[in-house]
């Protein structure tokens, strides 16, 4: 049961459901005639919850498939993302899309540092080249002690 | 005589230079990306919709959609020379088209990918004009529970096609709908669901959300699955370019029915142009004289699943744009980009909007003629593309959908919420959920909220309402069959499984 995919989908529908639905009583349900900001999220998070322990509850009786394993080396892609939120505004575009397409690129297993830094300025250049130089994109190109 | 001053209006502003021009760059780009496995069209179009912003709202579209359908038909090029579908839809193309590659036949493959998906725009293109008009005009009468009524259908239609499990998609709409709530509420300026966080104030943005849940999700589904191997390449032989008497003889009907259960299933709500393609594939498996060639190279079982989803993804824009009700996720995107244009959806665009309109249908049969034109010459450099490895691919895409997504609200708190749909996204299909029902309840999410108020205004608070309307009470029954089916086929694998251990 605990490495049922239907299980897992069934226990984070119902846990959004659920929580979903508590925040939507802070927020006013109306009256039938006028309904208020509460009363379709209410109802949309309480499907969302029914629906959810249906699910889970079907797959205690019949498991299902198999989660697939996550692949905790693919995070990595998240990691680039979020260094690329954190870093462009003083790093400027260059270097932070460098930077990004480095640490993605860890998220695979095959390739060398020395292609996987090549890819980057690649990247690099052709990003700054498209979006700064062509399309004129609001962003700084440069760090900011440059 | 209204089709043919409608067409020609149509023509005058798709044959606009700009027009032209950002038409051959969509479909360009899209038989780029649709060559590239592992690079979905869903992606390609979210990064580039903020790059639209400045255009002109029928521009833009027509470029969106141009990559659409050119990515169609570049995923047809991979599955047949490759044996790998760039796209869903082009899966099955890989059934007849590798073996015709191994046989040293695939340049009548692609040549007939070609005339397959011109052939099939060309017919879809009448298919819209005719039926777009009746379609709004029915709309017309719609109230507001009518609509809300026609949302409910619509969703779950989308929901019942997955491959996975049916009710999951349902939950997916449900989490869409929600995510679709995030920030001030319209009518009493609640600001809901925003945790605290300030940005979030404005709502979440779609782009985002299909950025991180197709784009970001994607890359991350991928990244450990797709080896790069040394791909074995057929070579096209440039004397076979011009299709063979027998081959024409041999798919024109292919071709002629392709098209219309392309055409059918594509106006259809949550069908789309993956489902028109394996129906066009079996059909032609049923009436064939010698059902065994096909999986062995057999002509029509290219031509006749590549006309259905070329005439699908056209016939798609009917539902879509008529009734605002989109088909698949692509369609949710399409309907996303009309609305950051300004132009709301609904069965007013036809009329309102009619150069719009007419210049995206006219739109996608001049680029059904460059993909026929340019595509053939082209065909050297493609397989050139195919040699690209995944693992140069990915870091581009992670650092372009950044981009694209800073770009769309020059924010980097945006470009934290894709990072945070990706994961959500990821845990999902490993979930065994399909992501395209959840960017179709985002969009459709706020919307139903609104045709819900205003119905129970309309009645003084009755929920009668939905049953009293006629239209609305039709939709309703449908969607009710639609739930039980559901239901039903949640149980049937349930008991399905002990059965097959036996």
């Amino acid at each position: 049961m605990l490495r049922s995919a239907d299980f897992w989908t069934g226990v984070a529908f119902a846990l959004c459901g659920g929580f979903l639905f508590f925040i939507a009583q802070e927020y006013s349900m109306g009256t039938p005639q006028r309904i208020g900001p509460g009363y379709f999220p209410s109802g949309v998070s309480a499907l969302l919850f029914l629906l959810g322990v249906f699910i889970a509850g079907k797959s205690v009786l019949a498991p299902g498939e198999k989660m697939d394993p996550l692949n905790p080396r693919a995070l990595m892609v998240i990691v680039a993302i979020v260094l690329f939120a954190f870093l462009l505004r003083s790093f400027g575009l260059f270097l932070t899309a460098i930077i990004t397409s480095v640490v993605s690129s860890m998220a695979s297993s095959e390739g060398t540092w020395k292609q996987a830094i090549l890819i980057a300025v690649a990247v690099g250049v052709l990003v700054t080249v498209i979006f700064g130089v062509l399309l004129g994109v609001q962003i700084n190109l440069w760090p900011r002690w440059m | 005589m209204d089709l043919l001053a409608n067409l020609a209006l149509g023509f005058d502003v798709a044959l606009t230079p700009t027009n032209v021009l950002y038409c051959f760059i969509g479909v360009t780009v899209g038989t780029f990306i649709g060559v590239l496995p592992g690079v979905g069209a869903m992606t390609t179009v979210s990064i580039l919709l903020p790059l639209t912003f400045g255009l002109d709202p029928v521009t833009a579209l027509i470029m969106l959609a141009g990559i659409y359908y050119g990515a169609l038909y570049g995923g047809s090029t991979a599955s047949i020379l490759v044996n790998l579908p760039g796209t869903p839809a082009s899966a099955v193309v890989c059934i007849d088209g590798y073996p015709m590659a191994q046989q040293g036949r695939a340049a009548p493959a692609l040549v007939i990918t070609t005339i397959a998906s011109f052939v099939g725009a060309s017919i879809s293109l009448f298919v819209i004009a005719l039926i777009s008009p009746l379609l709004a005009d029915f709309a017309m009468t719609f109230r507001a529970p009518d609509y809300f009524s026609m949302m409910v259908v619509g969703l779950l239609a989308a929901a019942s096609v997955a491959n996975k499990s049916k009710l999951k998609s349902v939950g997916m709409i449900l989490l869409g709908i929600m995510i679709g709530l995030v920030g001030i509420d319209r009518n009493s300026g609640v600001i809901r669901y925003n945790f605290g966080i300030h940005e979030l104030m404005d709502g979440i943005g779609f782009i985002v959300v299909a950025m991180g849940i197709f784009g970001i999700a994607e890359v991350l589904n991928n990244v450990g699955s797709i080896r790069d191997r040394g791909t074995m390449l057929h070579s096209v032989k440039w004397r076979q370019l011009l299709p063979t008497r027998e081959d024409l003889r041999a798919t024109w009907r292919p071709i002629l029915r392709g098209t219309g259960i392309g055409s059918v299933l594509g106006a259809l709500p949550g069908t789309g142009s993956t489902l028109a393609s394996f129906m066009a594939y079996s059909v032609e498996k049923k009436v064939a004289d010698k059902p065994e060639r096909f999986g062995r190279g057999a002509i029509e079982g290219v031509a006749a699943p590549e006309a259905a989803n070329n005439s699908a993804s056209q016939t798609a824009f009917i539902p879509t744009l008529t009734l605002g009700i989109p088909g698949d996720a692509m369609m949710a995107l399409m309907l996303g980009a009309l609305v950051i244009h300004g132009i709301t959806p609904g069965p007013n665009v036809i009329y309102e909007h009619a150069p719009l309109f007419w210049g995206l249908v006219a739109s996608m049969w001049i680029g059904n003629l460059l993909l026929l034109l340019l595509n053939l010459p082209l065909i050297g450099m493609w397989v050139r593309m195919l040699r690209i490895p995944y693992r140069a691919l990915f870091p581009t895409i992670v650092v372009l959908i950044c981009i694209g997504v800073f770009a769309s609200g020059n924010q980097t708190f945006d470009v934290m919420v894709v990072a945070f749909f990706g994961l959500v996204g990821y845990l999902l299909i490993r979930f065994g959920c399909e992501p395209a029902p959840l960017l179709l309840g985002l969009i459709l999410g706020p919307m139903m909220e609104q045709y819900l108020r205003r119905s129970m205004i309309l009645s003084r608070g009755d929920p009668a309402i939905f049953v009293q309307s006629p239209i609305s009470a039709v939709f309703l029954a449908i969607a009710a069959l639609m739930l039980l089916y559901m239901i039903r086929d949640a149980f049937r694998t349930r008991q399905g499984i002990p059965g097959t251990a036996e």
